[in-house]
C-alpha cells in the first residue's frame, strides 16, 4: 500500500472510477482532501480530475500547496478548466484524453440533432404522459438533404460530418485549420473562413469548438440573426461558447426554430432559469461521452498517463505547451 | 358572401363577379372525393386541405353520413387516411361511380384488398414519397434508445429529478445492427447506420445481393440466426400474414440480452404481450416503439410504464414535407384513375 504514489481526484462519483483508480494508486477523493488538506499536501505527486467532479479549477489555489506534483491527468477532452500556462511554467506534466470519446461524442452530437430535429421528446410524452393529448401529427423537421454547418472540423467535428454525410445531408464546416482535399471529398464539405458566412446556408448548426478565448460567446445574437428562422442549433462544445442569453432570446422570439444543447453555465442550470421553460429546446447533462465503453476507456487512459507522469516516463496523451492554440 | 348570393347580387361589380364564376365553375368542374376528416391530432391537420382542394370538390365523411343520397353518385374516389373511413362492402354498395381507393401511406393492409379487386376498384398507395423521412425517424430513434436521450432531457430540465453526469449508454459507433426488411426504407436506414460506422446485419425473404454488394452488407436468411449478433434490431416491414407476429417469445429469447429492439413497421409484427413479458423480465434491454396495439395504448398498459421503454405516436413520415407529399401523390394516383389514365402508383390486385 506505501508503494502507491498519492494522488488526489476530483471526479464524479461513479464505480468505474474508483475501482481503477485505487488499482494503481492511493487515492484522497477531493471531498477528504478538503477537510484536512495538510495531511496530504507534501505526498500528492498526481491530481486526476474531469469535467464533473467538485474541483471545477486546477490554478495557483491548489498548485501553490502541492510541492511534489508531477502530473495533472485530465480525464476529457478539454483543458480549460485548467491553468495550463501556470502549469508550464511550474514544469509540471499535464495529460488528456482527445480520443477515447470521439466516436461517442459525435453519435451524441447526431442524436441531439435528429431527437431535436424530430422532436421526439414531445412525440414520447405525446404517447407516455397521460395528461398530454395523443397527437399523429407532431411534424419535425426533415433531415435527409438538409444542410449541416459544422464549427469545429476536429476530430469529433469530423466524426459528426460522417454520420450526416450517411443521412444525405449536405456538409459545410468552419474551423481555423482547413482540411485535406481528400478528406473534404469524402464526405462532400465545403470549407468556410467564416462562421457568418457559413451561417446563413445552414438548416443545422453543430458547435464542437474548444472553449478558447477566440471561441467564447462566438456565437450571439449577430449569430442568431444571420442563421435562418428554420434552424436548429447544437452544442455539444463548452457552454460558454454561445452567449447563453443571447440564445434564450432567439428561441423566445423564435429566432430561431430550436436547440439542443448538452451543457449549459452554470451546470446545472438554477430552477428558475428560463431555459427550462421554453419548449423549443432540449438540454442533457454533459454526457457526450457517457457510454460505458467511452468513460471506462476515458478513465483507464487518464490513469495511463497519470502512472506515467509520477514515475517520469513518457506520457501517452501529454498536453505539451506547443499544443495551446 | 358565399359564391352563389355574389353571382346574383346587382351590387358587385362584373370584375368581382367573373372572378368568382370562375372560381366556382372551377369547383364545379373537380371531381368529388370523399374522405375522412379534418383533426389537428388524430386526422389530417388543416393545413393539408388545401392541397386536396387543388384536385377535387372534397365530401368529409360526417356530410356523407347525414346526406348520402346527395353525394353518393358524384363520389369517383376515397382518400384513406390514417385507416379511415373504413371500406366496407355496405360502402361500396353506396357508391356506384367509385373508381378508386387512394391510402395515403405506405401500408395496405387496413384494405379489403379482394373485396377491392372483386368490385374492380383500383387501389393507389404512396410507397416512396416518405422513405427517407421514415429512415430517418428509424435512425432518430435507435440513436435516442441508445443513449438515452428522455431520461437526459427530465434529468437536466425537470427539477424534480436530480441532474445525473452518470446516464450511461449503449455504445452506436462499431455496434451492429440487425434490419428486418430491406426495402426502400430498410436500406436508407442501412445507409445511415453505416454512417456510424455499424456493422449491418439484414433479413429478408427475398436476398437483395446488389444492395448488399453496394453497402457491403451481410445477409441472413434466417430471422434467428440473425437476432444473436445484433446489438440494434429494427423491423421494417410490411404486415402479411408472413411478418404478423414474428418477433415473438422466442425472438426475444434469441436476442442478446442487452440488444435494443425497435419497430417502426407495423404493430402486430410483434407480439405485443411477449414483448412485454422480455421486457419485464430483462430478457432484452430496451424497445422503441413508433406503433402498438391498439394506437393509443390505454393508460395502464405496461408499455406506458417502463423507464426502457420509448413509445412514440406513429410518426415516422411526420415532416411537413413528407406528410405534403404523400397527400399530393395520393391526390396524383386518384386523378389518374377518375380520368381513366395510367395510375402513378398503382398497388397491383
Amino acid at each position: 500500500m506505501a508503494d502507491k504514489p498519492l494522488v488526489v481526484a476530483s471526479l464524479a462519483d461513479h464505480e468505474l472510477y474508483v475501482k481503477i483508480v485505487e488499482e494503481h494508486f492511493r487515492v484522497v477523493w477531493w471531498e477528504d482532501y478538503i477537510k484536512g488538506p495538510e495531511k496530504y499536501n507534501n505526498d500528492i505527486q498526481g491530481i486526476l480530475v474531469d469535467a464533473y467532479g467538485r474541483l471545477k479549477r486546477v490554478d495557483g489555489s491548489l498548485l501553490d500547496h502541492l510541492p511534489n506534483l508531477k502530473i495533472v491527468s485530465t480525464l476529457s477532452v478539454g483543458t480549460d478548466h485548467l491553468d495550463l500556462e501556470l502549469l508550464f511554467k511550474r514544469g509540471i506534466k499535464v495529460s488528456r484524453v482527445p480520443d477515447v470519446s470521439s466516436d461517442c461524442v459525435a453519435d451524441w452530437g447526431i442524436t441531439l440533432l435528429v431527437g431535436m430535429a424530430r422532436r421526439i421528446v414531445e412525440g414520447v410524452d405525446s404517447a407516455k404522459n397521460p395528461a398530454t393529448p395523443f397527437d399523429f401529427n407532431i411534424m419535425g423537421k426533415k433531415i435527409t438533404g438538409s444542410t449541416i454547418g459544422v464549427v469545429g472540423f476536429g476530430r469529433i467535428g469530423y466524426k459528426i460530418a460522417e454520420r450526416a454525410y450517411g443521412f444525405s445531408m449536405k456538409v459545410l464546416y468552419y474551423d481555423v485549420f482547413r482540411r485535406s482535399e481528400e478528406e473534404e471529398k469524402k464526405i462532400g464539405a465545403t470549407y468556410y473562413s467564416s462562421v457568418d458566412e457559413m451561417l446563413p446556408h445552414c438548416d443545422f448548426v453543430i458547435l464542437i469548438v474548444p472553449l478558447l478565448p477566440t471561441t467564447r460567446g462566438m456565437i450571439g445574437k449577430k449569430q442568431f440573426e444571420l442563421m435562418k428562422n428554420s434552424a436548429i442549433l447544437v452544442n455539444v462544445a463548452r457552454a460558454q461558447v454561445i452567449d447563453q442569453d443571447a440564445l434564450v432570446e432567439a428561441l423566445k422570439n423564435k429566432t430561431i426554430r430550436s436547440a439542443a444543447i448538452d451543457v449549459t453555465y452554470p451546470e446545472p442550470l438554477p430552477d428558475d432559469h428560463p431555459l427550462r421553460f421554453l419548449d423549443n429546446i432540449i438540454i442533457t447533462p454533459h454526457m457526450g461521452a457517457n457510454s460505458e465503453e467511452s468513460r471506462r476507456g476515458v478513465v483507464v487512459a487518464g490513469v495511463k498517463s497519470c502512472i506515467a507522469g509520477v514515475k517520469g516516463e513518457p506520457i501517452p496523451n501529454e498536453m505539451l505547451q506547443s499544443m495551446m492554440y | 358572401m358565399g359564391l352563389e348570393k355574389l353571382l346574383t347580387c346587382p351590387s358587385i361589380r362584373a370584375g368581382e363577379k367573373y372572378r368568382a364564376s370562375q372560381e366556382m365553375a372551377s369547383l364545379e368542374d373537380k371531381p368529388m372525393v370523399l374522405t375522412s376528416h379534418v383533426d389537428e391530432l388524430n386526422a389530417y391537420p388543416q393545413i393539408f386541405v388545401p392541397v386536396i382542394k387543388k384536385y377535387f370538390r372534397i365530401v368529409w365523411w360526417a356530410d356523407f353520413e347525414n346526406d348520402q343520397e346527395r353525394y353518393a353518385n358524384e363520389i369517383q374516389g376515397i382518400l384513406v387516411n390514417g385507416g379511415l373511413p373504413k371500406i366496407t362492402s355496405e360502402l361500396l354498395d353506396t357508391l356506384p361511380n367509385l373508381k378508386i381507393v387512394s391510402t395515403l401511406g405506405v401500408g395496405t393492409d387496413h384494405l379489403d384488398l379482394q373485396l377491392l379487386k372483386s368490385r374492380g376498384i383500383k387501389v393507389s398507395s404512396v410507397p416512396d414519397v416518405s422513405s427517407d423521412c421514415v429512415a430517418d425517424w428509424g435512425m432518430t430513434l435507435l440513436v435516442a434508445a441508445a443513449r438515452k436521450l428522455p431520461e437526459a432531457m427530465k434529468s437536466a430540465t425537470d427539477t424534480a429529478t436530480p441532474f445525473n453526469y452518470n446516464i450511461l449508454g449503449k455504445k452506436i459507433t462499431g455496434s451492429t445492427l440487425g434490419i428486418v426488411g430491406l426495402g426502400r426504407i430498410g436500406y436508407r436506414i442501412a445507409e445511415r447506420a453505416l454512417g456510424f460506422k455499424m456493422r449491418v446485419l439484414y433479413n429478408d425473404i427475398t436476398r437483395r445481393p446488389e444492395k448488399e454488394a453496394a453497402l457491403s452488407l451481410e445477409y441472413y436468411s434466417s430471422l434467428d440466426k440473425l437476432l444473436p449478433n445484433s446489438d440494434f434490431i429494427i423491423t421494417v416491414v410490411p404486415l402479411t400474414p408472413q411478418t404478423h407476429g414474428m418477433m415473438g417469445r422466442e425472438q426475444f429469447k434469441l436476442m442478446k440480452k442487452s440488444a435494443i429492439f425497435i419497430n417502426i413497421a407495423r404493430a402486430p409484427v410483434v407480439q405485443q404481450d411477449e414483448l412485454v413479458e422480455a421486457l419485464q423480465s430483462r430478457t432484452i434491454q430496451a424497445a422503441v416503439l413508433d406503433v402498438t396495439s391498439p394506437e393509443p395504448l390505454p393508460p395502464h398498459h405496461p408499455l406506458l410504464h417502463m423507464p426502457n421503454v420509448i413509445i412514440t405516436p406513429h410518426m415516422g413520415a411526420n415532416s411537413l414535407e413528407s406528410r405534403r407529399g404523400v397527400v399530393e401523390a395520393g391526390c396524383e394516383s386518384c386523378t389518374a384513375a377518375i380520368q381513366g389514365k395510367a395510375i402513378p402508383r398503382e398497388v397491383v390486385l
